[in-house]
């Protein structure tokens, strides 16, 4: 099975590591995908983005903007939204990174609040993604971590393989490897 | 007694380990030991076997435990004061297995440290 990341623009690593951490290709903000965050005021210029903001509003907006993929960075999805990105076939995307920065009571706060929307965005028929979003060196993870922290969140082996792995088919298109 | 069952991983770290090594494993411990709680510790009961080079490492973890101590190694940031990170590159059930998978990532088997086979 192949594995795929994200990572945010910021976020500098060498080419070979991309592959040592058991991924077949890492998408970089800005340069294999656009992003389009709340408050930066920048539209999107391509067809295909992911949005990461917090307000639902300007969310469902992105999702009839054609928006690939959200992340919504409260982890608090509501049912409106939920379908709409249902509808649209948009993927959840859960960025990793936001569990493994945190400590304590914030990260377990996050972890609870990211296993709740998972429950709901599953029983909602989402198509969900689990990236690391790393904005450096740091915060990546290899492909094994990335499956055990989705499972820590409450996905299941099979969930997690899959969802990591077919995000290629969204942000890559089929003339990525 | 029934002999616990073990899963080997190969860690590699951000930056290279310099300084005791012994430290450093005490350190890593330490901080495997506030991501997971006391009981996860007893249950992962991690062990750094050796390492390849300064940056790479083997950790053994109990069969039961070795999805935490995945997860953890992820969630660690820092050692000793200094910032960190640890990739999980892969995991076997023999020592062999990893230092071969090792050998094609182009390190060298160095010197391992105590508890070596």
């Amino acid at each position: 099975m192949d594995y795929y990341d994200l990572v945010r623009a910021t976020c500098d690593y060498e080419p070979y590591f991309s592959e040592r951490l058991g991924f077949t290709k890492i998408f970089k903000a800005g340069r294999d995908v656009e992003m389009a965050i709340q408050g930066d005021g920048l539209r999107p210029k391509g067809s295909r983005f992911i949005a990461v903001g917090r307000d639902m509003g300007w969310l469902a907006n992105m999702i009839r903007g054609g928006a690939k993929a959200l992340v919504v960075e409260r982890n608090d999805a509501d049912k409106k939204l939920l379908a709409a990105m249902r509808d649209h076939g948009t993927i959840l995307l859960f960025p990793m990174s936001a569990v493994t920065e945190l400590f304590g009571l914030k990260r377990t706060r996050t972890m609870y609040f990211m296993h709740d929307m998972l429950k709901e965005a599953t029983k909602a028929g989402v198509r969900v993604g689990f990236v690391s979003l790393a904005a450096s060196r740091l915060q990546m993870c290899s492909y094994m971590q990335l499956v055990e922290l989705a499972k820590l969140i409450g996905a299941s082996e099979d969930q997690a393989r899959s969802a990591i792995s077919a995000i290629n088919r969204e942000l890559g298109g089929s003339n990525d490897a | 007694m029934m002999r616990e069952k073990r899963r080997y991983l190969l860690v590699e770290a951000s930056t290279p380990v310099r300084g005791d090594l012994d430290e450093f494993k005490k350190r890593l411990y330490i901080s495997l030991m506030d991501c997971t709680g006391q009981l996860g510790y007893h249950r992962i009961n991690p062990h750094v076997i050796g390492f390849i080079s300064s940056e790479m490492f083997i950790l053994r973890a109990s069969l039961e435990g070795t999805p935490s101590v995945i997860a953890a190694l992820a969630m660690v940031k820092s050692v000793a004061g200094s910032e960190v990170a640890f990739y999980t590159l892969k995991s076997s059930g023999t020592l062999r297995a990893l230092r071969d998978y090792a050998k094609t990532l182009g390190r060298t088997v160095g010197q391992s440290t105590a508890g070596q086979q």
